[in-house]
């Protein structure tokens, strides 16, 4: 009431320059508000996936510094590698996205840089996450055979006698079973199927061993006894043929590591 | 002064002040690297389990440790030279079920068996009749008939008469299987046990515990400690009979 009263002895003319002075304060102000509300918005994308990557690498580190002796360290080792792919699948949803009231900025070079090499670090740890997680699928099927195959050695381990051995085809057929219903992906195909056909050999040898026992038969016992040597050789080897599938894995994973963390090897 | 300009102008600003945008960051070194391949091998469970892995140790069943001992006899029997030969001729007494043809047969390869008195480098040879000493099956009621010092429960001698008692040829003994010793054993002990009298042996007793039992002892009735055994000792290894002193 007071301003309109006191306006109203203003001369036209000086009113409309007031008024543009004050519209144009305005827009400055917003201009203002905007400029630094944008400054904090682009600071903090930036510092946002550059924080990120480094606490991905604090993670990444944190995994391979467990212990991995024993096969349950293993184990726990192995699922803090899990968890790293995990970080990255739900880290895609959140990260390198812009307000849409400053997305038009990315046509400024500088800013635009950001949105590329967040995109590109989204992209290097999509890398890596998906090779992180087809090599800990592969381990996981590799500890599954190989507490398959530890379950079943326990019982062979010491003096075997006579009237044990009919259990150690059991076992043996129990470990063909278990071996063979496991799923696994195409990487592990192969150490599945070898594993499969040495639990096989060592099977029949049993089986050979207990019909020549029955037939009283040295000839034969002798002979199965040998096989049963051969075939406890061969499945010995089935670490060799998992290590020779295992090598592309880590090193695919090794150069996406590199890549993530920009550093050339 | 446009809008648009301003806010430009702002923004730009921005973009300087951030400075050094979209240059990558250099967070792992070469080790870390190299690392994460190693840690991630060495994630494998495979080379330690399979690594401490054994072939298991067979314990050789019984059938395989008679056959090898069989045979190991037969060889250390070629070697121990034949200087006489010891005729016997075999008969039964009584009501007989056994079967002869195994008795005869099985009294032969203990009697020849390297381990057994084949040892003093003797041969024993089965011959129709006029043996030098007649093995004898018998009904165990028939036992006492051949001298008072035998009775119906176990084997004995009586001169030039071994006789074996069927029941025991049938059945070894109770203390015998159950010390899951095998008939076949309790029948090599027996043959070998009363031939020995007739070789000129008297009853033996344990050496010590645990040791094996000469195959004098009465094994049938009181092990003293022994473990069974069913062949002569070395220290048994002699005969007045045939005038040999010591092997």
């Amino acid at each position: 009431m007071i301003l309109s009263k006191k306006l109203r002895h203003i001369s036209p003319k000086r009113r409309r320059t007031l008024t543009i002075t004050a519209i144009s304060g305005l827009f400055v102000v917003l201009v203002a508000v905007y400029t630094f509300w944008s400054m904090n918005t682009w600071s903090s994308y930036k510092t946002t996936y550059e924080s990120w990557q480094k606490e991905l690498q604090v993670s990444v580190d944190a995994a391979m510094a467990l212990p991995g002796t024993t096969s349950a360290e293993r184990a726990k080792k192995l699922t803090a590698f899990k968890n790293v792919s995990g970080t990255i699948t739900s880290a895609q949803q959140s990260l390198c996205h812009t307000p849409v009231i400053i997305a038009w900025q990315h046509v400024i070079v500088g800013l635009r840089q950001h949105e590329e090499a967040c995109a590109q670090t989204i992209s290097k740890a999509d890398t890596f996450g998906k090779k992180m997680q087809m090599t800990t699928s592969y381990l996981e099927s590799e500890q599954t055979v190989a507490m398959t195959i530890e379950k079943t050695l326990a019982a062979s381990q010491d003096k075997v006698t006579e009237a044990t051995w009919n259990s150690q085809v059991t076992t043996w057929q129990d470990a063909d079973k278990a071996i063979g219903k496991m799923s696994s992906g195409a990487t592990f195909a192969p150490v599945k199927a070898s594993a499969l056909e040495k639990v096989k050999v060592l099977e029949s040898t049993w089986q050979e061993l207990l019909a020549a026992h029955a037939a009283k038969d040295k000839t034969k016992y002798t002979e199965a006894q040998s096989n049963l040597t051969i075939a406890y050789a061969a499945l010995g080897s089935l670490s060799t043929v998992s290590a020779g599938q295992l090598a592309p894995l880590t090193t695919a994973l090794q150069s996406a590591y590199a890549q993530l963390f920009s550093l050339k090897t | 002064m446009c809008f648009m300009c301003s806010v430009a102008y702002g923004v730009a600003g921005v973009s300087v002040l951030l400075g050094n945008s979209g240059a990558p960051l250099a967070l792992a070194t070469a080790t870390q690297v190299k690392t994460i391949s190693s840690q991630v091998q060495s994630l494998q469970d495979l080379p330690s389990v399979l690594g401490s892995m054994k072939v298991p140790n067979l314990e050789e069943p019984a059938w395989l440790k008679d056959q090898n001992a069989a045979e190991a006899a037969a060889k250390a029997a070629k070697s121990v030279p034949v200087v006489k030969v010891v005729t016997y001729d075999v008969t039964s007494k009584g009501a007989i079920t056994a079967n002869m043809a195994e008795f005869r047969s099985q009294a032969n390869a203990t009697l020849n068996d390297g381990r057994g008195w084949a040892r003093l480098g003797v041969s024993f040879q089965e011959v129709a009749s006029g043996g030098m000493f007649t093995l004898v099956m018998s009904e165990a009621s028939q036992m006492p008939t051949f001298s008072s010092g035998c009775g119906t429960d176990y084997s004995c001698r009586a001169g030039r008469y071994v006789v074996i008692n069927q029941d025991r040829w049938l059945g070894a003994t109770p203390s015998w299987n159950n010390a899951g010793g095998s008939l076949r054993d309790y029948r090599h002990m027996v043959i070998n046990h009363e031939t020995g009298h007739w070789l000129g042996h008297e009853h033996e007793f344990c050496g010590g515990p645990g040791q094996p039992a000469p195959v004098m002892q009465q094994q049938s009735i009181d092990l003293q400690g022994c473990t069974f055994n069913a062949w002569p000792t070395a220290s048994e290894m002699w005969s007045t009979q045939l005038g040999i002193t010591k092997v």
